[in-house]
């Protein structure tokens, strides 16, 4: 009996346990909210990065958003994509009805399968009022999110071309004390990389598998971007008898020890870890990882020196690594918004000099001095660092003033003479059969030039590699860049 | 004598009503977790509907069209269908024949084991590894194995051994399920150990009066004791024969492996990372749960016939 009623006690409870729970949450969430008030409520999606809010601020409570939500007269509310599958998010949001006005997305295969599933809304009759936009976005550029005579997205312009890309990190100090001099060709490049292993003892170049191509070294052998122009059309690069030819130096170098045996299975971080340890000479390394592999590096050689070089000429005397492409971000309007009109008239008023110029370097005198033509920042900039948040336009100016103060314009300026080649797919619409099936394409090649790279798998075998390139869409992608370069680009 | 007058009263009609009625405490104890379990878990089996359609985000699930076996067609087409079908039902049978009885083989030893403090310090040191993710078991491994600073790989050129690298097809399942067996053993060994001290004493006793040695008391004594939980969890394992480890194999695995070391789970990670290709991606996992499905039965059955034991 009483154990009876201890049960029944027991299970009662936990049922005013389990209800007050719930109905703690359900009134929690369903606070309003205490900004709102008359003016349109726009939401703006941003991409995340490594920069933090000051203590007790967030993305909707801070100094740029006040002003920004002053300014522009809307009700503003930033959310910030994860920085793990952040395009899952988005397609929560947008699938689950609480569809964002504003998408700021510079990856160009995501902007193209959101437009091709419906998702996103033409703007061209709101753009026609939106003078800061005309200005900000050459004639020429919008071609990029232009799909059957309609736009689909602001583009905004590519800025980062003047860091450049990438170059060979080496040892100078190591080819001092080798008498290694200048490297012009490929050839150059095999000699020198022989004379270090054999006299240092450590690995010459080490590198990440990546997409399967090393760069540079692409470069000279005329493959260095995925789409080329040859013969007056566009053809696939790595499918030519030019990357046979790549195949096989890298083959020779892996075959003798020049490129070091874990090539297939480096990941960015071990390959600037035998950087750092001496254990290795050169890598093709980006200017933004050069900035802290060198700081690594001069904590652990005080006396060794990392510096780029130029790339190799191949035997044709191409050469170089890839530009950026023109466009450097895209900015979309979900077609489910129920503010296209404001969406566009916001962006348009983010384009507006004086709102760019403050979103990416704060306040004159406060955050930031002019001289001449040029712009430096004060110390106070260090607690405004969040503003990268905010920066949907961003511009030449703002990117070459984060390389200066940053420290990466020192790795950035002796890469850019090298970044020569022009990445002409970049150039073209976002067409599903080239962009459906980039991915596919990457894979494949990654799985057999690597394997052809290791003498996996026997160069004779390069047709295989061709057939299962064609089998995943890469014809089809060929053939419509073609035809889109025949009718369209050369035209301008 | 209380147990026959219950199972009288049950037999009675109406007994279900009045064992519900009368323990309705207990139900009502259950219900939160029976109702999360049917919204979160059954309710959205209905989305699998999508494998059968060509689902846009956009006009939801009703609102895309069908396309009946589309899907599976495409996944039976796949270059790499054969291939990742074979890698993964072959890495998931090793796993079985080889990791299956060594949790059993280290519960009955540790069993044995007089010293308590050596026993509770082996289960510890053997258990830990369970928790660590395979994201740093994974560099372990790698380490190990490299080719230029490999501890492993230093002992074997000093022995006149050839290398065993992550870079080599033919030793790669043979990594993945040592190096599974590593991490999990210890852990998997905990139920079977709980298994065995649930054997009644007196079995033993009476067996040794009888005259039987250790060997004979584990062969006709323990193994039969935890045969039901030996059954159990191999049926679970043979129902989830499709679907491997993905995330271990993604750690380890580079295009050098791709032929023996990729399996379902890895190829969709690859190649649908970012493409918002749902219907593909659920038809895929719905053709791995039929087929774990049929496999579960399918055993259930056959150990049912043989052993008299089953899951169900």
């Amino acid at each position: 009996m009483m154990r009876r009623l201890g049960r029944s006690a027991a299970v009662f409870a936990v049922a005013i346990v389990l209800l007050l729970g719930i109905s703690a949450v359900a009134f929690a969430s369903g606070q309003p909210d205490k900004d709102s008030k008359a003016k349109v409520s726009l939401t703006v999606v941003m991409t995340n990065n490594v920069e933090s809010f000051l203590p007790g601020e967030d993305e909707n409570n801070n100094e740029i958003i006040r002003r920004l939500r002053e300014g522009s007269g809307y009700d503003l509310k930033w959310i910030i994509l994860p920085a793990d599958q952040p395009w899952n998010k988005l397609t929560l949001m947008i699938s689950s009805g609480e569809t964002p006005d504003v998408v700021y997305c510079p990856p160009k295969n995501v902007f193209a399968d959101y437009l091709h599933k419906g998702a996103l809304a033409p703007i061209d009759e709101y753009v026609k009022n939106a003078p800061n936009l005309q200005k900000l976005v050459p004639e020429a550029t919008w071609a990029a999110v232009t799909w059957k005579g309609k736009r689909y997205a602001v583009p905004i312009p590519q800025n980062q071309n003047i860091a450049g890309n990438a170059s060979f990190f080496v040892r100078k100090d190591w080819f001092a004390e080798l008498g290694i001099k200048d490297l012009v060709t490929v050839d150059d490049y095999y000699q020198a990389m022989k004379t270090i292993l054999d006299k240092k003892k450590v690995i010459p170049l080490t590198q990440t598998p990546d997409n399967g191509v090393v760069g540079g070294f692409s470069g000279a052998f005329g493959i260095g971007t995925t789409y080329k122009e040859k013969d007056g059309g566009i053809v696939a690069s790595y499918i030519q008898p030019e990357a046979k030819e790549y195949l096989q130096y890298m083959n020779k170098l892996y075959a003798e020890g020049l490129l070091d045996k874990e090539y297939p299975i480096n990941k960015g971080a071990n390959v600037q870890e035998k950087l750092v340890a001496g254990k290795a000479a050169m890598n093709v390394t980006a200017w933004s990882s050069a900035l802290s592999i060198n700081n690594n590096f001069k904590a652990k050689n005080p006396t060794g020196e990392l510096a780029y070089i130029a790339p190799p000429k191949g035997p044709r005397g191409e050469t170089g690594f890839s530009r950026y492409g023109p466009v450097r971000s895209y900015l979309f309007v979900p077609a489910q918004s129920k503010h296209i009109k404001e969406a566009v008239g916001f962006l348009d008023y983010m384009s507006r000099p004086e709102v760019y110029t403050y979103v990416s370097f704060g306040e004159e005198g406060k955050q930031f001095n002019r001289k001449g033509d040029d712009i430096f920042l004060t110390d106070a900039y260090q607690k405004f660092r969040f503003q990268m948040y905010y920066v949907l336009v961003d511009t030449q100016m703002g990117f070459a003033v984060r390389l200066r103060d940053k420290g990466f314009k020192v790795f950035s300026d002796q890469v850019v003479p090298y970044a020569t080649l022009e990445p002409i797919a970049e150039y073209a619409p976002p067409m599903p059969e080239v962009l459906g099936v980039s991915a596919d394409l990457d894979n494949v090649t990654l799985e057999y030039f690597v394997r052809f790279i290791t003498g996996d798998l026997g160069l004779d075998k390069f047709n295989e590699y061709v057939t299962a390139w064609k089998a995943k869409g890469g014809d089809k992608a060929v053939a419509a860049l073609d035809s889109w370069y025949k009718s369209d680009f050369k035209k301008k | 004598m209380a147990g026959e007058r219950e199972l009288r009263e049950l037999r009675r009609p109406g007994w279900t009503f009045r064992f519900l009625a009368g323990n309705y405490d207990l139900y009502l104890m259950i219900l939160p977790a029976l109702v999360l379990l049917f919204l979160f878990n059954y309710l959205p089996m209905y989305g699998a509907v999508i494998a059968f359609k060509d689902y846009n985000f956009m006009g939801g699930i009703q609102g895309s069209p069908w396309v009946g076996f589309t899907h599976f067609q495409r996944l039976f087409q796949e270059r790499e269908f054969y291939r990742i079908l074979r890698n993964t039902l072959l890495i998931s049978f090793y796993r079985i024949v080889f990791q299956f009885p060594l949790p059993i083989l280290l519960a009955i030893l540790l069993n044995e084991v007089g010293n308590m403090f050596f026993k509770r310090v082996v289960q510890t040191v053997t258990y830990m590894p369970h928790f660590l993710s395979w994201v740093i078991v994974g560099s372990l491994v790698i380490d190990l194995l490299s080719p230029n600073s490999g501890i492993i790989n230093d002992a074997c050129r000093s022995l006149g051994l050839p290398e065993i690298t992550l870079m080599s097809k033919a030793s790669f399942r043979g990594i993945v399920v040592v190096s599974q067996a590593w991490k999990e053993t210890g852990w998997s060994a905990i139920i079977y150990l709980a298994a065995i001290l649930s054997i009644n004493p007196e079995l033993y006793e009476v067996a040794i009066v009888d005259g039987a040695g250790r060997l004979r008391q584990t062969w006709h004594i323990t193994l039969p004791g935890i045969l039901t939980t030996i059954v159990f969890i191999l049926l679970l394992r043979i129902g989830a024969l499709m679907s491997t480890d993905v995330e271990q194999i993604l750690m380890l695995y580079n295009p050098l492996v791709y032929e023996t070391g990729d399996v379902i789970g890895t190829y969709v990670y690859r190649t649908g990372l970012g493409k918002m290709e749902f219907s593909y991606t659920t038809a895929i996992g719905l053709f791995q749960s039929v087929v774990g499905f049929v496999l579960l039965v399918g055993a259930n059955r056959v150990s049912r016939k043989y052993t008299n034991t089953g899951m169900w």
